[in-house]
């Protein structure tokens, strides 16, 4: 019998590629067959729901895609607003990411969000005199301690009471929502205003990116003309800077090293000696602050530059990023990217109402199969988030969310050198791995 | 199902197999799991089907036991094609299957246990507790399985547990017992007892397939061995006619060393001294009540005992992953036969354990010794990522660093796999085991703590992990052994604690006969002194 020898990859630039693609293939292919079934479902939908014959239905879902498309990315105008939207869904993406990373079920962003921007704008409003130099990094770093405050209290109570991270931040969302609008509603509102603060002065605000470069570079190459009709602001930057953050977090230090060994598998967290509690409290506050950051950037960076009262709890964002996240499988990379079609998709909303007759709400039903085509696939992990007694069965092993980040072509190489060892009826009968590249069926089928 | 008039009545006994599986083939996506394996078993006989992991022979029962479909081939039950889609269609046809891990409710009765299912009395009537303990009672007492009918099962010992698991299946009208891996959990004496009962099952008619690999209890026991290797039958032997390593050779498919070969051991100064230990369980209860034992330099202390006495929480106090309630665990480390000074480690984490010179081998590795969703890569750092060859200032990961520490790894322990960055899931078992084996002696303990270290791997892996224990004795480490395979500790170790009930109740040589062992760990060489 011919016994499989174990299959020693070289490195030469071509299998190097064709691993690339691989690589890129398995984290995006399941995203990106999510989408695309959300898309013809939500073909479907519009072809049911508009007049006419058959062919007529048929042009109107086209040409709801044409708008879809051209209303997010048809000019620089229209993409400039869905950086804008884009933006802090990258922030919150990545508050959710991160929990999850650390095996947590963040659904408490769109609370720390509020709560960042409530902070934010706190300081903004009663220091407004101060220097934007100061002022603005003040606000950012104040959203950002107030939102991870918001986070480690899930964190904690989950670490060292055992609550589940999603009754307890849900429950915190809105005691965030009520307390900021009292707020909004109390001290801090406007003379002669209802339900709104005053706006924040010049000094508190982000500039847009297209006043900053006028301002700078714009000196030199020549001014972007009608720079108030692109209204991305400087957090877009500051988006990606969280993501390299988060990037480097989670893939380069002993951090994500830790939360990657507590997401996957609490019990090997203890046995390695990783402290489960103090990781836990420490992803929270850190998801909690990336989401603050969302909040004080919109608040400083969009207009009206003010906070309103009801604006906390109608703000979907928060809830939003949960799709995010979850999309982009939890990657920097695939965050960017589901935030991107997220922003896309609600920046073209109105613009379907306007030139196609499809109702803009449209968008939010893409979203919606988008998540659940997303949820489909990950029907066993979302089991592993619900609590005890709404569990059907015993959670199943859970896909491999996150691709091992730690990948290094060295390893490779040094892994071809060294020769199988062992004669060909060799000690181990290990055909499942040596026989051939395809995954082996991942539950074994022997005691 | 048309079969199903087959079932209830006695068989023929024209019929010479009660179970006759011919040329079945199953494949998965990537395995053929069954290819064209046959198996005949005669009317009442002990059938043993032997083979590693991997090798089909859960399939084969589940294909017998209607979970699996066989790809092509046909079962025969009583001399009749049959086709079993189901367990229900297999209990029809009077298969019972005791699994490894019991299908019981411990609130329940045993009598409730027993009848679940098909329970007498009706709608009207309701549940006629009265009727069922009568029934199981004349059923135990037919079989010669005495049992109260009206004890709580979490009250039962794991071997009056498994008797209710076969009462079960007797109550059900098997005819045919598949017995998965029965001995795993019992002591000496309570396998001694399964194997009457399994003797007597089948004078009063019964067929028994007999699922292991301890090669002694199919020799003891069984009249007929069906050998699998790879998916394939490679045997059929006739136990009377054979030998454990004439078996052995048919598993693995070539020699084995079935006695580990070492030299006596040289054992130097303590290196580890528990005094006193004491620690208390995951429901607070107290497990250890004041353990004491030292391990020497270049010597393996073997721990015995019937798992549940405290074996679990001792090794995770000595790894520190446990907190001690009291009493001391000191590490000395013992250089060229010279000891350094005597390091307190009571209670210091796991993570402090390790770097004072403690390796801890798991005793579930899938549960606790490993992320399986990650990769090799990153499971041969666990618990030492922080160290300085890994990461500067505990904090940014040293990668390259790594990546060679997982590839020589690999290649040192031989470590089987496609890449170092294959996720570890897609590794088999032993591969798995080897890996953590690997990362643990690796980074040169001074202490090492196996606890089962060869549960649930074949026996290629097996001699592998067994040398590798001696090696480790022989450079002078102290290593400590916990098993539940008492030819394990026996054939290991130096000396021999036998546990029980949180106490090391003896500290006797490995020569010891198993009924002395056997005696220890179940308590009652107590009794008797008394």
């Amino acid at each position: 019998m011919a016994m499989p020898t174990v299959q020693r990859r070289t490195s030469t630039p071509a299998s190097r590629l064709t691993r690339w693609m691989h690589t890129l293939k398995s984290s995006l292919g399941r995203p990106l067959i999510a989408v695309l079934v959300a898309f013809i479902l939500g073909m479907i939908i519009v072809m049911i729901a508009s007049p006419g014959a058959l062919g007529d239905r048929f042009n109107t879902a086209v040409s709801a895609y044409y708008n879809l498309v051209m209303g997010s990315f048809g000019n620089i105008q229209s993409i400039s607003y869905t950086l804008a939207k884009t933006t802090p869904l990258i922030f919150t993406g990545l508050a959710v990411a991160l929990a999850y990373r650390a095996g947590l079920f963040n659904i408490g962003a769109a609370g720390q969000l509020a709560v960042g921007a409530m902070v934010a704008g706190i300081i903004g409003l009663k220091l407004g005199s101060l220097p934007g130099v100061i002022l603005v990094p003040m606000m950012l770093v104040a959203s950002m301690l107030a939102g991870a405050f918001w986070g480690s209290i899930v964190g904690i109570l989950k670490a060292w009471r055992g609550a589940h991270e999603v009754v307890t931040s849900i429950m915190l969302n809105w005691i965030a929502f009520y307390v900021c609008a009292a707020l909004v509603e109390g001290p801090f509102q406007a003379p002669g205003l209802s339900q709104q603060t005053t706006p924040l002065s010049a000094s508190a605000t982000l500039p847009s990116l297209a006043n900053l470069y006028n301002q700078t570079l714009g000196t030199i190459f020549g001014q972007i003309p009608l720079a108030a009709q692109y209204t991305v602001d400087v957090s877009l930057l500051l988006a990606f800077v969280a993501l390299v953050v988060y990037w480097f977090l989670t893939s380069r230090t002993t951090f994500g090293y830790s939360l990657r060994v507590i997401g996957q598998n609490p019990k090997a967290a203890r046995y390695a000696g990783i402290s489960v509690k103090r990781n836990l409290v420490l992803a929270m506050a850190l998801a909690g602050a990336f989401a603050g950051l969302a909040g004080a950037t919109r608040l400083m960076g969009q207009s009206p530059y003010q906070l309103i009262s009801s604006g906390f709890s109608s703000d979907s964002t928060g809830f939003d990023a949960i799709g995010v996240a979850l999309l982009g499988r939890t990657t920097a990379i695939g965050v960017i990217l589901s935030a991107l079609l997220f922003g896309g998709l609600q920046q073209a909303g109105p613009f379907l109402q306007l030139n196609v007759g499809v109702p803009g709400d449209l968008i939010y039903i893409l979203q919606a199969l988008v998540l659940f085509a997303v949820a489909v696939e990950y029907v066993p992990s979302f089991q592993r988030f619900l609590p005890p007694f709404m569990r059907r069965t015993k959670p199943v092993l859970a896909p491999p969310l996150v691709p091992n980040l730690i990948k290094s072509e060295a390893l490779l190489e040094h892994a071809s050198g060294s020769s199988t060892a062992g004669p060909p009826e060799a000690t181990l009968t290990d055909n499942s791995v040596g026989a051939t590249d395809a995954p082996t069926p991942a539950t074994s089928q022997e005691d | 199902m048309q079969e199903s008039t087959v079932v209830t009545q006695r068989p023929a006994s024209s019929s010479l197999y009660a179970v006759e599986m011919r040329e079945i083939y199953k494949a998965w996506p990537g395995v053929v799991a069954s290819d064209h394996v046959n198996l005949r078993v005669r009317k009442g006989e002990i059938h043993a089907l032997v083979g590693e992991n991997g090798a089909g022979k859960s399939t084969l029962m589940n294909i017998l036991y209607g979970l699996v479909t066989p790809d092509s081939g046909e079962v025969l039950i009583n001399d009749r094609v049959v086709h079993i889609a189901g367990p229900r269609d297999a209990i029809r046809l009077g298969i019972g299957m005791v699994h490894q891990h019991f299908m019981l409710i411990p609130p329940l009765t045993v009598a409730e246990n027993i009848v679940l299912g098909n329970e007498p009395g009706g709608l009207v009537s309701g549940y006629q507790r009265r009727r069922a303990n009568e029934e199981i009672k004349a059923l135990s007492e037919r079989y010669g399985l005495p049992i109260d009918p009206n004890v709580l099962v979490e009250k039962l010992s794991v071997g009056q547990q498994q008797r209710v698991e076969i009462l079960k299946m007797l109550y059900r009208g098997a005819d045919i017992l598949v017995m998965d891996e029965p001995t795993g959990v019992l002591t000496p004496q309570e396998t001694d007892d399964l194997f009457a009962v399994l003797r007597d099952l089948v004078k009063q008619g019964k067929t028994v397939i007999f699922i292991t690999h301890k090669l002694r209890e199919v020799l003891a026991v069984t009249d007929t061995i069906t050998v699998l290797r790879r998916g394939k039958n490679v045997g059929e032997l006739i136990t009377r006619e054979t030998n454990q390593r004439e078996i052995a050779r048919a598993m693995v498919g070539r020699d084995v060393l079935l006695r580990v070969e070492k030299e006596p051991a040289r054992p130097g100064a303590v290196v580890v001294q528990v005094k006193n230990l004491q620690a208390q369980s995951d429901r607070d209860l107290a497990v250890l009540h004041g353990i004491n034992f030292e391990v020497h330099a270049g010597e393996i202390l073997g721990i015995a005992g019937v798992e549940g006495n405290g074996q679990t929480e001792l090794v995770e106090v000595l790894a520190g992953m446990r907190k001690a309630t009291g009493g001391q665990i000191t590490l000395t480390e013992v250089k060229d036969g010279v000891a350094g000074p005597a390091k307190d480690i009571t209670n210091i984490g796991a993570s402090n354990a390790r770097i004072a010179g403690v390796a801890h081998i798991p005793e579930d590795r899938r549960e606790s010794g490993l992320v399986i969703t990650e990769s090799i890569v990153d499971n041969s750092i666990l618990g030492r990522h922080h160290w300085r060859e890994f990461s500067r200032n505990s904090i940014i990961l040293r990668l390259k660093q790594i990546a060679s520490w997982a590839n020589k790894l690999i290649t040192e322990f031989d470590v089987r796999t496609p890449s170092a960055v294959a996720a570890m899931r897609t590794l088999s078992g032993g591969n798995q085991q080897k890996l953590i084996i690997a990362r643990e002696l690796g980074s040169n303990p001074i202490f090492l703590i196996a606890a089962q270290p060869t549960r649930g791997v074949d026996i290629g892996a097996i001699e592998f992990i067994h040398r590798q224990l001696i090696a480790q004795r022989d450079a002078g480490k102290a290593v400590l052994l916990i098993s539940a395979e008492l030819d394990e500790i026996r054939s290991l170790s130096d000396r021999i604690a036998v546990m029980y009930e949180g106490q090391i109740v003896d500290i006797v040589s490995p020569e010891a006969t198993e009924e002395e062992l056997g005696c220890l760990m179940t308590g009652s060489s107590i009794v008797n002194e008394v």
